[in-house]
C-alpha cells in the first residue's frame, strides 16, 4: 500500500487525467486503486484568516481574544490557544462549519473510551460553529486546530497556515488535496514511491518524468577521513553508500514536508528523520541517519549478527539475534538491523548535531526473514526491501537527503561519499522476437509500435547496425546474436532493462509490459482453438454425485465442515470408556476403528490458528455430530451427510492417504409435523432403522450386484462411539469372480479380513458420546460412515434383467421362530432356498403373543415369485414353499404357521 | 286378457317403475324384475310351450318388440342414474382445497457444491476436464515449483498452516497445475476444484478454508486472447450475458503476464456500493499465462507450449450471486440457510 498526495505527484509528472482516470487507468495496469481520499471535502465554510489582534480575555486568564479577518469581515473569536502571533493566517471555521469535536475526542480518551490516534478511533463526533458567547465575550467564528480539520491528531494549537495563502480562500482549495491510495502486488517495489508512481503515469499519458535536481555543497574535510566503511557479507550487502554531515540543528521539518509526509501516512518527528521518510517516498531508496557520534571507532561494519548477540531497537525492544540477522554494526556492537530498524543507541535525537547518512542495498528474503521473525508490523523501509530495491539508487538516494538536510537543518557536509559496491552490476539486456508477441498475445503489433511502447516505459531499444550487430546509446559495445533461420535480426528486438525494473527478467515480463502499454482491456477475446485433449471418465468424481442424488432425494441435507478438528472432539468420541483409551482394532489401525486420538495416525498442525482447528480429521463422525447438535437447537429434523475427506497418515511418508469418506447423520421427527402428522410419539421419532433404509436404499442403487453386503452387529465396545445394542458394522463379501487387484498400502491389507472388506458402520451414538457433543441423551440419533475408496471399485455397470409380462404369484408365510433367532438370518435363508423365481422377500409383521408360543415370534414375509418363460403352477409354488419351511425347520428350528 | 294385451299391460307397468327406480340399485333391482333370467319377460316365453304353434311366433314378436323396448328404456335410465350419482360423488368430495398438501421429504445439494458444478459445467462444454489433488501438500508443489521459493515475497500473501517444514495444506489449488503437467502433456485442459486453507482470522469475508476451481490450458499458441475470450464467456455464462467483464494486470508469481478479471458489480450495476468496495467492480478470477519457468519446471518447453492457467473461488462467487453477507453460512450448515437454495 502506497498513499499518494497528488500535489505531491505534480512535482515529477503533468497530470493530464482527472483523479477518476487516473484511478481506472493504474488499476488497468496493475497498481490497484483502492481508494481516491478527497482531503478537505467536508471543510464547508472554513477559509483562510488572517489574526489582526490578539488580547487578553477579560474574564478568564485562560482565554485569549482574537479579531480574525477572513479580507471581507472582521470576526471577533475566543481561543484557549496560545501560539499564535499577529499576522497568522490561520484556518477560521465561520458560523455553519462542521468540524470534528476535538473536547470530546480528548474527554473520551480520558474515560478510556478511545485510544490514540483519535482520528482512526471509530465513528468521529462532529459539531456545527455557531456564534455564542464565551465567558461575556462574543466569539462569531472558531480558530481551528488540526484534529478538529482531520489531518492530525494535533489538538494543543491552531494550524499556522502557509503565510502566502490568500486570506479568504476556502481552506480546502490551498490545503485540500487527493491522496491516491494504491495496493502494490509483491513485484510492484518499484511503485513504492512518487517517482515511481509518475514513471507509471507518465508512460500511460505519454508525458515526461521530472527527478529532482540534486546538488549539495560539500564543505568539510573528505568523508573518507571522518569515518570507514566495509561489507563483510556482500551476498547480504551488495552495496553500501554513507556521507556526513555535521553541525545540523534538529528541530521540526517545514509544514510542506509535514503535510506530505502526513499526506503519505508518515507520522512527521524531526527534521532528520523527515527527510529520511521523504527521501524515501520521493525516489524508493530508504536511508537510515546514525548519531555520527555514538559510532565507536568510526567504522561501520556491515556482517551477520554473532549467535546471540544483542541489540534494542529504535521502538525500545531487545532482541536477541540468531546469525542470519544481518547487523550494521561499529567497531563494538550492532547499531542497526539491516533494512528493517535502526538501534537506539545511535538513533538521531534532540542533541544530535553530527550525522552519517546511509543508502544501502539488502538481500530481499534475507529482509523478508529477519523483519516478519522479530516484528509484528513490517516496517517502511522493510516494506521496500523485501520487494528490492533498485541497487543504483544508493548514491542518489544519500545525495538527496545530504542535499534536503543542508537546507532545513544546515550543516557542512564532508566531502565526497563513500560507496562500497563490490561487484557492480551490468544492465540486464532482453532478446525479445516479435513474434512472441502474437504467440503470447494474440496481436500482432508492428515493430515501430512495440518500440514506442518500451521506450515509454524507459527501456532502452538497441539500433540495429548494418552489419547486423547491435548497440546501445551511451554503450560502445557491439553485441551480436545468434539468429535462427526463422528470424531475422530485424524481428528481434534487443532490450535493455532500467536499473530500476528488476521485475523484468525474461521475455515474458516484456510480453506483459507491452500488453500492459497496449491496454488490457484492448485484448481481442477469442476462443481455445486446438485440438481437444483425450476425454476421459473420471469416475471417483461423479460417483460423488451419483452419492448427492440418491442422498438428497431420500431427504438428507448435504453439509461441508472443516476437516480441522479439535483433539477434544476427536476424544469425545471414546468418552463412553471413561478413562480407559480405546482399543485399538485388532487388525491394526483403520478408518472405523481407529484409536482416535493416537498421534502416531494424526496430522498435527504445527501452527494451528486455535484448537478448535488443529489436527486433519482420522473420521469425520466429529464433524457431523457438531453440525447436528447445532443445528438441532434450531429445527427439530436433522438428516445430513457429507462427501468428504479423511486424514491418515502414513509411516514414512509425507502426504497422509487422504481418504473418500461418507457420513451420515439422521435424528428428531420423522416426519415433518402437519395434519398429517400431528403426533410426536417415539414411533415418530428417527432411529436407527430409518437410517438403515436409506444405505440399503443406497446400496442398491449404487448396483452391487455380485458383492454381498452385510449388517453386522458390533461386539460391545468395538465402536466406542456406538450403541452396543443398535450398531452394526457393514462388510462387503469380494466379488467371487473379480480376482482382487494387487496392492501394497497397508491400508488396504488391514481392511480386507478374510476376503471381506470393512464398508463402514451404522448406529446409534451412545448416550455419553451425545452429552458430551451437547446433545440430549435421552434422543435417538443414527450416524455412518463408509469408506468410498473402497465401496467404489464394488460398483457395477447394470445390467437389464428381462421383466415378466405372466402372472406374478404372491403369498404370504408366518414362521415362529426363537426370539433370539435374528430376522435378518430367517429372511437370507428363505432367499437363498427361493431360488430364481423367489424375486421378492418382504417382511411385513412380526407377532410374539398368543397363539405363539413364550419366547418365540412369528414372522410374516411377504413372497413374490415371478414366472420366467411359462405360467407358475400351484404344485411349482408350493413345492419351493415346502423347501423353504424344510430349509428353516433344520437351521433354525422354525415352525410354519398356517 | 291375450298375451298381447298382457305384455302390453307388463310393458306399460315395466316403464311406470323404471321412472320411479331413483338410484343404481333400484335400477339393478328394476332389470331383475323385468329381463332377469327370471323376469316377468322371460316368464311369457316360458308360457309359450302351451300357445297354439301358430301363435308363437306373433307372441315371441310382441315379447321381443317390448325387450327392445324396455332395453332401450333402461339404458336411457342407466345413462341418467349414473351421471346423478357422479354428480353426488363429486359432491360430496369437496374438500377445503386451501388446506396444504402433504409434505415432502428431500434434501439438498450444499450450495457451494452447486455452485463448484455450474463453474464445471460451463468449463466442460469448453473441453476443460476435472482433475483432484490431495490437500495436504509438499511446499515443493504448493510454492516451489510456482515461482515462489522460501523467502519469495509472495509468500506473504499466502498465510499458510504447516504440518513440518516441507508440508503444508495447501493455500490454493495451483499445485495442480504442476501435478497435472507432470502426468500429461499437451494439448492440456483440465479444471481442479477443492477446499484451500489459509491461516488467516475469520471474519464476514474470511474463512481459513475455502474452496478455489483451478484452471490450466496448455497447448501450441494458446494466448492471452484465448485467456479472455474463454473466461469472458465463462464470466457471463456464470453471471449473466449482459454484464460487462474487466480484465485488468495483476501479479502471481506462476503466471506472466497476470490477469485480474472482474465483473461489474451486480448489485449496485457498477454505481459503488458497500460489497464491491465503491469501485463498481467485483473481482471474480485471477489468471495469467502459465510463466515459462512453470513449464520448465514439468519438462515442457515454453518456446514451443504457451498456455493460461485460472484460479477462482466458489464462496466468492456464490456470496455475490446469491448476496450472502457473510462467507461462514457456508460451512456452519445451517439447515434454514442450507434449504434456501433448492
Amino acid at each position: 500500500m502506497i498513499k499518494v498526495p497528488l500535489s505531491w505527484l505534480r512535482d515529477y509528472v503533468n497530470l493530464t487525467l482527472s483523479p477518476e482516470e487516473l484511478a481506472a487507468g493504474l488499476t488497468l495496469r496493475g497498481l490497484e486503486v483502492a481508494e481516491i481520499i478527497r482531503v478537505g471535502q467536508d471543510w464547508d465554510k472554513v477559509v483562510v484568516g488572517q489574526v489582526e489582534k490578539i488580547e487578553k480575555h477579560p474574564n478568564a486568564d485562560r482565554l485569549v481574544v482574537l479579531q480574525v479577518s477572513d479580507g471581507n469581515t472582521v470576526y471577533q473569536v475566543v481561543t484557549g490557544a496560545f501560539n499564535l502571533k499577529e499576522g497568522d493566517k490561520i484556518p477560521l471555521a465561520l458560523p455553519g462549519a462542521k468540524l470534528i469535536d476535538g473536547h470530546k475526542l480528548v474527554d473520551e480518551q480520558t474515560a478510556g473510551k478511545r485510544t490514540a490516534p483519535l482520528l482512526a478511533s471509530g465513528d468521529l463526533p462532529y459539531f456545527t460553529v455557531k456564534a455564542g458567547k464565551m465567558r461575556g465575550m462574543e466569539s462569531t467564528a472558531v480558530a481551528v486546530a488540526a484534529l478538529e480539520l482531520g489531518i492530525s491528531e494535533d489538538f494543543d494549537g491552531i494550524v499556522v497556515l502557509n503565510a502566502e495563502f490568500p486570506v479568504g480562500e476556502t481552506l480546502a482549495a490551498v490545503l485540500g488535496d487527493i491522496i491516491l491510495d494504491i495496493e502494490l502486488s509483491p513485484n510492484l517495489g518499484r511503485a513504492l514511491s512518487m517517482i515511481g508512481i509518475a514513471r507509471e503515469i507518465a508512460a500511460m499519458t505519454g508525458e515526461k518524468v521530472y527527478l529532482p535536481e540534486i546538488q549539495v555543497t560539500e564543505g568539510g574535510p573528505p568523508v573518507t577521513e571522518k569515518i570507514s566503511v566495509k561489507i563483510e557479507d556482500p551476498d547480504l550487502c551488495p552495496r553500501y553508500s554513507l556521507m556526513v554531515i555535521e553541525g545540523v540543528k534538529i528541530g521540526p521539518s517545514p509544514d510542506w514536508m509535514q503535510n506530505r509526509l502526513s499526506g503519505a501516512g508518515i507520522r512527521p518527528i524531526n527534521n532528520i528523520v523527515d527527510i529520511t521518510n521523504y527521501v524515501m517516498l520521493e525516489i524508493g531508496q530508504p536511508l537510515h541517519a546514525f548519531d555520527y557520534d555514538d559510532i565507536a571507532g568510526k567504522q561501520i561494519i556491515v556482517r551477520r549478527a554473532t549467535p546471540g548477540e544483542k541489540i534494542q531497537t529504535i521502538d525500545h525492544k531487545d532482541h536477541k539475534l540468531a546469525s542470519d540477522v544481518l547487523l550494521i554494526a561499529d567497531a563494538e556492537r550492532g547499531i542497526a538491523m539491516a533494512g528493517v530498524m535502526g538501534g537506539a543507541d545511535s538513533e538521531v535525537k534532540d542533541t544530535t548535531v553530527n550525522v552519517a547518512l546511509e543508502g544501502a542495498n539488502f538481500d530481499p528474503a534475507n529482509v523478508r526473514k529477519t523483519g516478519r521473525g522479530l516484528f509484528n508490523t513490517v516496517s517502511e523501509a522493510a516494506k521496500r526491501f523485501e520487494r528490492s530495491v533498485d541497487i543504483e539508487l544508493t548514491t542518489l538516494g544519500v545525495r538527496r537527503g545530504i542535499q534536503l538536510m543542508q537546507e532545513l537543518a544546515g550543516g557542512t557536509v564532508n566531502r565526497g561519499i563513500i560507496d562500497v559496491y563490490p561487484q557492480p552490476r551490468s544492465p540486464h539486456t532482453i532478446e525479445l522476437p516479435l513474434s512472441e508477441i502474437p504467440r503470447i498475445l494474440g496481436i500482432t503489433i508492428p515493430r515501430d509500435e512495440v518500440v514506442k511502447m518500451l521506450e515509454a516505459l524507459e527501456f532502452e531499444i538497441a539500433e540495429l547496425r548494418s552489419d547486423g550487430s547491435y548497440q546501445f546509446r551511451n554503450d560502445n559495445k557491439q553485441y551480436t546474436i545468434m539468429v535462427s533461420e526463422t528470424v531475422s535480426n530485424s524481428d528481434l528486438l534487443m532490450v535493455r532493462v532500467p536499473t530500476y525494473r528488476n521485475d523484468v527478467i525474461i521475455k515474458a515480463d516484456l510480453i506483459e509490459e507491452i500488453a500492459r502499454q497496449y491496454g488490457y482491456d484492448k485484448i481481442p477475446e477469442s476462443r481455445l482453438k486446438g485440438e481437444l485433449p483425450p476425454q476421459v471418465p473420471n469416475l471417483a468424481y461423479e460417483f460423488e454425485d451419483k452419492l448427492r442424488e440418491i442422498l438428497t432425494s431420500s431427504g438428507l441435507f448435504e453439509i461441508i465442515t472443516y476437516p480441522l478438528v479439535s483433539l477434544d472432539s476427536l476424544k469425545n468420541l471414546h468418552v463412553a470408556l471413561g478413562d480407559s483409551a480405546p482399543q485399538a482394532d485388532p487388525g491394526g489401525p483403520h478408518l472405523h476403528h481407529l484409536h482416535w486420538t493416537d498421534p502416531k495416525h494424526l496430522m498435527m498442525l504445527a501452527n494451528p490458528l486455535s484448537s478448535e482447528h488443529e489436527v486433519m480429521r482420522p473420521t469425520m463422525l466429529g464433524s457431523t455430530l457438531e453440525i447436528v447438535a447445532e443445528n438441532r437447537r434450531f429445527v427439530d429434523r436433522v438428516a445430513v451427510f457429507e462427501i468428504g475427506r479423511v486424514y491418515l497418515k502414513k509411516e514414512g511418508e509425507l502426504l497422509p492417504d487422504e481418504r473418500r469418506t461418507l457420513s451420515l447423520a439422521m435424528t428428531g421427527r420423522r416426519a415433518p409435523l402437519s395434519r398429517f402428522n400431528p403426533k410426536v410419539t417415539e414411533i415418530d421419532r428417527i432411529d436407527f432403522f430409518d437410517l438403515k433404509g436409506v444405505l440399503e436404499h443406497l446400496l442398491e442403487r449404487l448396483n452391487l450386484a455380485q458383492t454381498e453386503v452385510q449388517f453386522e452387529p458390533v461386539a460391545t465396545g468395538d465402536h466406542p462411539a456406538l450403541h452396543p445394542g443398535r450398531a452394526v458394522e457393514i462388510f462387503a463379501s469380494e466379488p467371487a469372480k473379480t480376482a482382487s487387484k494387487k496392492s501394497d498400502t497397508w491400508i488396504d491389507k488391514l481392511e480386507t479380513t478374510a476376503g471381506r472388506k470393512r464398508l463402514g458402520y451404522l448406529g446409534e451414538i451412545h448416550p455419553k458420546v451425545a452429552e458430551a457433543f451437547g446433545l440430549d441423551p435421552q434422543e435417538r440419533l443414527v450416524v455412518g460412515e463408509l469408506d468410498l475408496e473402497l465401496l467404489l471399485p464394488l460398483v457395477e455397470r447394470e445390467r437389464y434383467q428381462a421383466v415378466t409380462r405372466m402372472p406374478v404369484v404372491i403369498q404370504d408365510m408366518a414362521i415362529v421362530v426363537s426370539d433370539e433367532t435374528p430376522a435378518g438370518k430367517v429372511q437370507k435363508l428363505i432367499q437363498e432356498t427361493g431360488g430364481k423365481l423367489l424375486k421378492e422377500v418382504t417382511l411385513f409383521d412380526i407377532y410374539r403373543g398368543k397363539p405363539v408360543p413364550e419366547g418365540k415370534k412369528s414372522l410374516a414375509f411377504r413372497l413374490a415369485f415371478h414366472p420366467v418363460d411359462k405360467n407358475l403352477t400351484e404344485e411349482e409354488v408350493s413345492k419351493i414353499r415346502q423347501r423353504i419351511e424344510g430349509r428353516l425347520a433344520r437351521e433354525v428350528g422354525a415352525e410354519t404357521r398356517a | 286378457m291375450t298375451i298381447q294385451n298382457q305384455v302390453a299391460e307388463m310393458q306399460q307397468r315395466a316403464l311406470g317403475e323404471l321412472d320411479k327406480a331413483s338410484d343404481l340399485v333400484a335400477l339393478d333391482e328394476w332389470r331383475l324384475k323385468y329381463l332377469g333370467k327370471k323376469g316377468e319377460l322371460t316368464g311369457f316365453l316360458r308360457g309359450m310351450g302351451q300357445l297354439p304353434a301358430e301363435e308363437r311366433p306373433i307372441v315371441g314378436q310382441v315379447v321381443n318388440a317390448a325387450r327392445k323396448a324396455l332395453e332401450e328404456a333402461d339404458a336411457g335410465r342407466l345413462v341418467g342414474l349414473q351421471a346423478t350419482a357422479l354428480d353426488q360423488r363429486l359432491a360430496t368430495d369437496r374438500v377445503d382445497v386451501t388446506l396444504p398438501g402433504r409434505p415432502v421429504e428431500t434434501g439438498r445439494v450444499h450450495i457451494i457444491t452447486r455452485t463448484m458444478r455450474e463453474i464445471e459445467t460451463a468449463f466442460k462444454a469448453m473441453g476443460f476436464q476435472v482433475a483432484e489433488g490431495p490437500e495436504v501438500e509438499l511446499d515443493y508443489y504448493n510454492f516451489e515449483q510456482l515461482n515462489m521459493p522460501p523467502g519469495h515475497p509472495a509468500r506473504s500473501m499466502h498465510d499458510t498452516f504447516y504440518f513440518s517444514e516441507s508440508v503444508v495444506l495447501r493455500t490454493h489449488t495451483s499445485p495442480n497445475q504442476i501435478r497435472v503437467m507432470e502426468n500429461q502433456k499437451p494439448p492440456i485442459r483440465v479444471i481442479v476444484p477443492g477446499k484451500c486453507y489459509r491461516s488467516e482470522a475469520t471474519d464476514a469475508t474470511h474463512d481459513f478454508m475455502f474452496y478455489q476451481v483451478e484452471g490450466l490450458a496448455v497447448d501450441r499458441n494458446v494466448t492471452l486472447a484465448d485467456l479472455r475470450g474463454t473466461l469472458t464467456d465463462f464470466a457471463r455464462r456464470l453471471f449473466g450475458a449482459e454484464r460487462k467483464v474487466r480484465f485488468r494486470c495483476d501479479y502471481f508469481p506462476y503466471v506472466e503476464p497476470g490477469v485480474d478479471l472482474s465483473i461489474d458489480c451486480m448489485l449496485c450495476d457498477g454505481k459503488g456500493c458497500r460489497v464491491c468496495k465503491y469501485s463498481g467492480w467485483l473481482e471474480i478470477l485471477g489468471a495469467g499465462m502459465v510463466h515459462p519457468q512453470v513449464l520448465r519446471n514439468v519438462d515442457i518447453d515454453p518456446e514451443k507450449y504457451s498456455g493460461f492457467a485460472f484460479g477462482m473461488g466458489p464462496s466468492r462467487i456464490a456470496l455475490l450471486k446469491y448476496g450472502i453477507d457473510d462467507i461462514r453460512q457456508f460451512f456452519r450448515n445451517d439447515l434454514r440457510f442450507l434449504e434456501q437454495f433448492a
